[in-house]
């Protein structure tokens, strides 16, 4: 199943151009990384924030108005780039460990921002100017670490995949 | 592309050093264990991260779209340390990247492009740091500094992303 849908996506034309391109890959992944580091950039600005070691004169509320929209506007650049990616060699990419885990970090980098999202923030009133709660911070610990490992196994597959 | 004489000798003269410079024992541990490339890679990404997070806020502020409540020399303290540090960091690993692939790096026309860049960005970011500290009420309220101050950021977002581009195309041309 999952096969039979990647070979159908690296059959299309578009995809079929990016691979056989010798300037489609380099370009979209540089654009990929472009946008990527402008991602985990953002998100380590908050999560500093969050772990109180920087821009602690400024409210956690500011600082998420000051980053989000440019990690969300980055974050789907870089996965349209990602799958354009993904596409030219769909096959190789879905049994491969590398982005496998890469997946799964990004999945977990979601929850865990979920589950901040829905239950440590909306009490963000008490704690916007001050200390930030313990169950904050080990949101921000987690998230710096899931980034860094979307990051590592992103490299990873550079090295996996020929 | 068309080399004089001068830039033929030289290109001898850094592809002899770089032979020598791979067959050094700290090189070839680096070549061989291949998990390291890999992990210094890595480490160079994440701050080129943390460059690009602090870059693009800076100049979010000089925009007047970002931050608003706070002034470009408070964007200043906050985020140019955080950028040089990286700097710092990105010049070691770097570093070891070049010293693990010598040629494949001070031979490449991309790669010197790239540490050209990186000069006038340093250059650019020193003297704006500077100007700042020296007026900073002028650029913190007077609205005259707005086009400068625009093209500015505009212009060196556009350095940053050329450097980041640059760096993914090193793997990708041919190199002597």
């Amino acid at each position: 199943m999952l096969h039979s849908l990647a070979q159908a996506l690296q059959d299309t034309d578009f995809a079929q151009w990016i691979s056989q391109s010798s300037l489609a890959f380099p370009w979209f992944e540089s654009i990929h990384v472009a946008c990527l580091t402008t991602v985990v950039g953002a998100i380590t600005i908050l999560d500093l924030r969050l772990l109180n070691l920087a821009w602690r004169s400024r409210s956690v509320r500011d600082v998420s108005a000051d980053v989000l929209p440019l990690t969300w506007g980055a974050f789907v650049l870089a996965a349209i780039a990602g799958a354009l990616l993904f596409s030219s060699k769909a096959v190789e990419y879905v049994d491969n460990l590398a982005f496998r885990l890469k997946m799964l970090l990004l999945a977990l980098a979601g929850i865990n921002m979920l589950i901040f999202q829905f239950t440590t923030y909306r009490s963000v009133a008490d704690w916007d100017r001050g200390a930030t709660p313990v169950a904050a911070r080990i949101s921000a610990l987690l998230s710096l670490l899931f980034w860094a490992a979307v990051i590592i196994s992103g490299r990873w597959i550079g090295f996996t995949v020929h | 592309m068309q080399h004089s004489a001068a830039w033929l000798d030289m290109d001898r003269v850094i592809g002899e050093f770089s032979d020598w410079l791979s067959a050094t024992p700290f090189s070839l541990v680096i070549q061989t264990q291949e998990w390291i490339i890999p992990a210094i890679q890595s480490m160079h990404i994440m701050a080129v991260s943390v460059i690009m997070g602090s870059a693009i806020m800076i100049d979010l502020k000089l925009l007047g779209v970002a931050a608003r409540g706070s002034s470009i020399s408070d964007a200043n303290r906050r985020f140019l340390p955080w950028i040089w540090s990286a700097m710092g960091l990105l010049l070691l690993t770097g570093a070891l990247l070049t010293a693990a692939e010598p040629r494949r790096e001070l031979l490449n026309d991309i790669f010197r492009l790239k540490m050209g860049l990186i000069l006038l960005i340093v250059a650019v970011t020193a003297a704006f740091q500077h100007t700042v500290r020296r007026n900073s009420a002028a650029w913190d309220e007077d609205p005259g500094k707005k086009m400068p101050a625009r093209l500015l950021a505009i212009g060196s977002l556009a350095v940053w992303v050329a450097i980041l581009f640059c760096g993914r195309w090193i793997a990708y041309v041919e190199h002597g």
